[in-house]
């Protein structure tokens, strides 16, 4: 089996050949493929495709979804704050930030409702981000878009309703659940609206979604409630809209506290943390999950430390398929590639199918 | 009987997260009714947002909730400081802290909650903000002289920074003068990178911080 048709296998909650890797690696790690520090990776659209290509060729049986396929340029918090007005920042040897924020008072959500939703193709970082996406869907290698179903149809527009909180910062965003409901209900619509119409400004380039990846941590802070009320709705709107494609939720951050609402977005997978316990994730929600080794962890780990993490996770919760092996969000800076040797090694020696009881 | 139960009306207000105007109100109509100052911060204030920080603890509460209360107490010490500042004039101080979130780092809830906590304690907070450097920590230490330094730092890639915080220290031969507390979620431990204590919890770093000014008073 190849690996993509192996994690499409599990998808199904079916048991493919053996546990599918699905890893989450990115500019942390992939700058020590150029040497170079974050921000020249961030700025170097070439060696970003050299350096994932690399990366794939290295490691033919690991799927690096969307990372591995997607170009990288302050992607990921960029989007919305900067549609609307706000400034990114860009660090020496670290992720850039929300440096200058759109909304500082209630008023400003009503300025930039009349203001109507901004063309992605031509304000702030999604206009950038399309550009470099176009140069990676002319050249990323035609061999593994067929074998790992990468960039075609791959849409991946950064953070979403987590996207709308860092217009305003976490704090504003938390506080005016309370303070300012409707003005922040008013902002949440705006910002999805805008969104929707950057996912289909990617479709424009990579073709109709077959995969969409949204990172949204948003659920991590809050109660059910405010769950329901604040970020549930939205989440939806957008997955909602793209039924029929694969859709994949990453949050690495606890939820527990809230798995059977958590269990109602509309997604397939769920890219979960560390700090959830898998066996509960797995009977209580209907995703197929993947995780969760502690990314620090991993990095830290010796090999045979990681051979041994990941064939407790795969005793716990690999059996009947619904299980990508990962780690519990992107991989740490530091990540040794012999540990991703040794997360090979342990679906070799314990993650085949059917898994022997031990 | 619950803890709530027994708590004050305006740590009540704090911890059912009623508005902040409601409960500012509340404070101030308690300071002219002739409450002092310090009353109001130990109790009410103090009980309410330690009543919400053990709901969070026990998962009933989760970040907003934990925030909201936060800055509800921040805004009820903005009506309380000018009265606290001339009731503490004599009284001694819990303690210097010099604090920031590391440089390359712009995350501050924790940090924020923390300075609030702290100041609440007593201690008197010079807060460096966030994407701090090792040499504007030195330089605060060496003008403050601080019994404790702490630092905060949410991300892999910057949690190792606390290292070049306490080399910078030691180099400036100030190490051996502060306490190094750390903070943020489980990256790295103390022992790494040279730090005397870490935490995942503001209180708890707060507690950290009062036993550790009370035995160095103790011992001198």
């Amino acid at each position: 089996m190849e690996p993509w048709e192996r994690a499409l296998t599990a998808l199904k909650r079916q048991e493919p050949d053996e546990v599918p890797i699905v890893l989450l690696v990115y500019a942390m790690v992939l700058k020590r493929f150029g040497n170079v520090t974050e921000k020249q990776y961030y700025m170097d659209i070439k060696l970003q495709l050299e350096a994932k290509v690399a990366f794939q060729r290295r490691f033919p049986e690991v799927v690096n979804m969307p990372m591995g396929t997607m170009p990288e340029y302050g992607e990921f918090v960029g989007p919305i704050p900067t549609a609307f007005g706000g400034k990114l920042a860009w660090m020496e040897d670290a992720p850039p930030y929300i440096a200058e924020y759109p909304i500082k008072e209630p008023e400003d959500v009503d300025r930039l409702a009349e203001q109507g939703i901004p063309d992605p193709r031509e304000t702030g970082v999604s206009a950038e981000y399309l550009k470099k996406l176009e140069y990676f869907y002319e050249w990323f290698p035609r061999d593994l878009r067929e074998k790992y179903g990468y960039i075609d149809g791959v849409v991946y527009p950064g953070l979403c309703v987590e996207g709308a909180a860092l217009a305003m910062g976490y704090d504003k965003f938390l506080v005016w659940m309370r303070d300012y409901p409707d003005v922040l209900h008013k902002w949440l619509k705006l910002a999805t609206d805008w969104y929707l119409k950057y996912c289909e400004a990617i479709e424009e380039i990579v073709g109709k979604c077959r995969i969409l990846w949204i990172p949204d941590h948003t659920a991590s802070m809050v109660g059910k409630q405010q769950f329901r009320e604040f970020v549930l709705p939205y989440l939806n709107k957008i997955f909602s809209r793209y039924k029929g494609a694969l859709r994949i939720w990453h949050n690495e951050g606890r939820v527990g506290h809230i798995l059977e609402e958590v269990d109602k977005i509309d997604a397939e997978v769920w890219q979960f943390g560390p700090f959830d316990d898998p066996v509960q994730c797995k009977q209580k929600t209907h995703f197929c999950l993947q995780g969760n080794i502690h990314p620090p962890w991993f990095a830290k780990f010796t090999p045979s430390q990681v051979e041994e993490a990941c064939k407790s996770l795969i005793e716990k919760v690999a059996e009947g398929g619904g299980f990508w092996l990962s780690t519990g969000g992107g991989a740490a800076p530091e990540t040794p590639l012999r540990n991703i040797e040794a997360m090979i090694r342990a679906v070799k020696k314990y993650g085949r199918y059917p898994l022997s009881r031990r | 009987m619950s803890e709530t139960a027994s708590l004050s009306e305006i740590a009540q207000a704090i911890v059912e997260l009623r508005r902040r105007d409601e409960v500012i109100s509340m404070v101030r109509k308690k300071l002219e009714a002739g409450a002092s100052a310090r009353e109001i911060l130990v109790n009410d204030l103090i009980p309410g947002l330690r009543e919400v920080g053990r709901k969070f603890e026990e998962k009933e509460y989760f970040l907003a909730d934990m925030l909201y209360s936060a800055i509800t107490m921040n805004e009820c010490m903005k009506v309380l400081e000018p009265h606290l500042l001339k009731e503490v004039e004599k009284a001694e101080s819990a303690g210097k802290i010099v604090l920031g979130t590391v440089a390359g780092d712009i995350h501050d809830i924790g940090k924020n909650l923390f300075a609030t906590l702290a100041r609440a304690a007593g201690f008197e907070v010079y807060d460096l903000g966030v994407d701090v450097s090792a040499s504007k920590f030195v330089e605060k230490v060496k003008e403050v002289q601080p019994d404790i330094v702490a630092m905060s730092a949410l991300l892999p890639t910057t949690a190792p920074y606390f290292k070049v915080v306490v080399e910078e220290l030691k180099k400036a031969g100030l190490r051996d003068k502060v306490f190094v507390l750390i903070g943020g979620p489980p990256l790295v431990t103390a022992q790494e990178v040279g730090a005397d204590a870490y935490t995942n919890d503001a209180f708890v770093g707060v507690k950290i911080a009062q036993e550790y000014v009370k035995k160095k008073r103790g011992a001198s």
